[in-house]
């Protein structure tokens, strides 16, 4: 037999080397499902165009059985690949994908999954037209597709992005404008002078509150300020692998040294953080309420009592005089005044810490590589879902992106349960049940959400603030009162 | 002449070679790779497996040795590779930026030099006069205001009193001069400023230094007018060190505009410098790093060449 293998199937056989061997016959049905959902985004990584997908029934021995063709653009003269399983069970939350007409796909689950309808809408994701990546496969990475309410003007990489109506847009007298000129902008000054002299008439992703400051003050009432609770977090992260930080007490006393509080305060003037919260955005539907969270260790006000609590940790574990190093990224919104600001409350429990800040690819292969003691991790969501937001919690087998490298069953457990859920408080209960276990371990700990605060000119109407910087960006509902 | 262009041309193999060589493994020496950078950095929950499946995609998973090799190949081929961040070309990513680059850099050596010479040729002819105090005054300023700081204040002062920006994207002149003019006058004036004071100085030292020479003695003996002295006989000598400046600061602006450009928002080889750094784009960090090496070392031989040109003394590659 001929044994030798297509390169792209050899990449493919190497890279399965390289995922955890996981029993998935070993797991509940749920949680096994969730781990081979996760384990399916690579392959999806670049999808080859398909000119049809098609469910078949196929006369066997002992009945007709179940089949699905996958046909590829280009022609019928291809290589064919059988694949074949024994049947038993399957996952995924998606049983088939029907388009019985032009204009109707329909999902059939095979489980319930209350987040499905905000994944469709996930701004991660990107519906190309099958003759565009018949055309140019790799349409993904270089092309822009869509029905949004502007056609592609011109992109000068770098420099600026235009955009002209979309006089073919599904919404009937939408857009308002005739086109928008987006230009890239490295320098936070930059665009503050531009913003000031009228260069510019928005700044849609969110600037500091010194920012903002200078901005009000220069330009008064021709500068309209909105500001949101923000889907970002930054969070603490210690390394359970490493020492003293595989021991819950330390953590837990690292953890209960924060006064979040008084740092909700402080920091809000110089920097883009504010709200203290759990693991779901604050203000969100499924978020704790702020009366229970000042219940929680780690978030009251009594902060004397809670650090002596971590003194008395500390001294138990038997690090009393605890030195580690603090790695950071270097961004100056807002991880630099975070890091400073947690140094400082660690001293205040007699814990010495080396504040150490890389560029962003040190910085993240130092949290891949697991080459830290404490980190500051950041989380960006694109919006309020609990499956999402709670998803970095998850054991490090199953999520890469949990920094602390922990492994806890009963996270997962709760996470499966309450991502299955249908009935809101029965959630609401689970997710709490979630957050609790999360805090008693302290594997990782949120510290502050982030703020957003969006400038535009007063002339700019119609536009909607949002807590996600990723959505509501396609400007079909703005107008100019020039 | 010919036979030392040729040597000198032959002679830039090796250094291109070596700088080849050393930008490659100082690169893989730096932990982290642009996968992450790309995937992680804002967030995304990628598996492992995605990020192995792009580092593969990329070639990052290949041995060094066979990286070493597609690299040496693509540069005697002039095909140095696509921008692992864009996928496009890295010659088209650097071409982009080029000319916005190379005209500030030619605008500020023009001002620079308009400026620089003059100011040293009074400072060095009025020595330890007030003129001489004035002019080094100002060069001293020069050396030590930033030009990024400058091109703050630049920017601030045209908003504060002329309620006016240069433009903040690039518009070629041979499209609308006025408006491609408006946008760089103002880096170049920041970074030219610094640059004239460094040129003034050396000017300034120099013919100083060239005023005490023997042959100046004589040429006043004979009675030449002070006039031809200075411009005949002083300067033509004068200009020798300054010329390796003007060269080296020239070849400097082509990497070095980093702040600058950013303060300016000019979409420039520094910028694209800068982020590609920050991402870890390494065939785009190699390409700009070789060009810049080229850029230097063709500097370095125009002012060899001219060299020749300003002092009869020197005879390239002559017997």
């Amino acid at each position: 037999m001929n044994k030798v293998m297509d390169p792209a199937m050899a990449r493919i056989f190497a890279a399965m080397q390289l995922v955890p061997k996981i029993d998935l016959r070993a797991l509940p049905t749920a949680e096994a499902r969730q781990t081979f959902i996760a384990q399916q985004v690579p392959w999806a990584w670049c999808p080859h165009p398909l000119k049809e997908i098609r469910n078949l029934t196929i006369p066997g021995p002992a009945g007709p059985m179940r089949g699905r063709l996958y046909l590829p653009e280009g022609g019928d003269a291809r290589p064919v690949v059988v694949f074949a399983h024994g049947g038993g069970w399957t996952f995924g939350d998606i049983d088939t994908i029907e388009t019985p007409d032009p204009l109707t796909v329909v999902f059939k689950m095979k489980n319930p999954n209350p987040a499905m309808l905000e994944h469709f809408a996930s701004p991660w994701n990107w519906v190309y037209a099958a003759k565009d990546l018949a055309a140019n496969a790799n349409a993904p990475r270089t092309a822009i597709n869509g029905t949004g309410p502007f056609r592609l003007g011109e992109h000068v990489r770098g420099s600026h992005i235009t955009g002209t109506r979309n006089d073919k847009y599904f919404r009937q007298g939408r857009p308002y404008l005739d086109g928008f000129r987006g230009v890239f902008m490295t320098q936070p000054a930059a665009m503050m002078n531009a913003l000031q002299g009228g260069q510019v008439m928005a700044e849609f992703r969110g600037i500091s509150p010194a920012e903002r400051d200078r901005l009000v003050q220069v330009m008064g009432d021709r500068i309209r300020i909105e500001e949101s609770s923000w889907t970002l977090n930054l969070m603490v992260v210690f390394n359970t692998e490493k020492k003293p930080f595989d021991d819950v007490r330390v953590r837990r006393a690292l953890h209960l040294a924060i006064d979040r509080r008084a740092g909700a305060q402080g920091l809000a003037r110089t920097a883009t953080l504010r709200d203290p919260g759990g693991l779901v955005r604050p203000g969100s539907p499924f978020a704790m309420k702020d009366e229970d969270l000042l219940k929680v260790p780690g978030f009251g006000r009594d902060i004397a009592a809670a650090r002596a609590e971590a003194r008395k940790l500390l001294r138990e574990a038997g690090v009393p005089n605890l030195t580690f190093v603090l790695h950071n990224r270097n961004l100056a919104q807002p991880y630099t005044p975070a890091g400073i600001f947690l140094v400082d409350q660690w001293r205040q429990i007699g814990v010495n810490v080396e504040h150490r800040q890389s560029e962003t690819s040190p910085y993240l292969a130092g949290m891949s590589s697991g080459n830290f003691d404490v980190a500051i991790d950041f989380s960006n969501l694109f919006m309020d879902e609990p499956s999402l937001a709670l998803a970095k919690y998850l054991s490090f087998n199953k999520a890469p992106e949990n920094r602390s490298r922990a492994i806890d069953a009963e996270m997962d457990r709760l996470y499966a349960a309450q991502s299955r859920e249908r009935d809101f408080q029965k959630r609401f209960d689970l997710i709490r049940q979630f957050e609790k276990r999360a805090f008693d371990q302290a594997y990782q700990v949120p510290m502050l959400w982030w703020h957003r605060i969006v400038p535009t000119h007063k002339v700019v109407m119609g536009w909607q603030m949002s807590p996600s910087h990723n959505l509501g960006q396609d400007l079909a509902d703005v107008w100019l009162n020039t | 002449m010919f036979g030392y262009l040729v040597n000198r041309i032959l002679l830039m193999i090796p250094t291109l070679l070596g700088v080849a060589v050393l930008i490659f493994f100082m690169l893989r020496v730096v932990p982290g790779d642009i996968v992450e950078v790309k995937l992680r950095g804002d967030g995304g929950m990628v598996t492992q497996e995605t990020i192995d499946a792009e580092r593969a995609r990329l070639g990052l998973d290949r041995p060094l040795a066979v990286q070493f090799r597609d690299w040496m190949v693509g540069l005697v081929t002039f095909d140095l590779g696509t921008s692992m961040w864009t996928d496009r070309p890295v010659m088209e990513e650097i071409g982009l930026r080029l000319e916005l680059t190379m005209q500030v850099a030619i605008m500020a050596t023009i001002f620079a030099v308009l400026i620089a010479i003059p100011l040293g040729t009074i400072s060095a002819l009025f020595k330890d006069t007030w003129i001489d105090y004035a002019v080094r005054l100002i060069t001293i300023a020069g050396l030590a205001v930033p030009s990024f700081w400058l091109g703050m204040i630049i920017i601030l002062g045209l908003l504060y009193w002329f309620n006016w920006l240069p433009p903040i994207t690039y518009t070629p002149i041979y499209v609308d001069p006025l408006a491609n003019i408006s946008q760089l006058i103002w880096p170049a004036l920041a970074v030219g400023y610094r640059y004239s004071a460094v040129v003034a100085r050396m000017v300034r030292s120099s013919i100083v230094e060239v005023m005490k020479e023997d042959y100046i003695r004589t040429a006043r003996a004979k009675g030449v007018y002070e006039k031809l002295v200075v411009a005949r006989h002083a300067m033509r000598n004068a200009l020798l060190p300054a010329i390796t400046v003007i060269g080296l600061e020239f070849a400097f602006l082509i990497g070095g505009l980093v702040v600058t450009e950013q303060v300016f928002n000019l979409n420039g080889i520094g910028k694209l410098f800068v982020q590609a750094v920050s991402r870890n784009d390494f065939t785009l960090i190699q390409a700009i790093v070789m060009l810049i090496a080229v850029v230097f070392i063709v500097t370095n031989l125009v002012v060899d060449l001219l060299y020749a040109l300003f002092d009869p003394r020197i005879r390239l590659g002559g017997k």
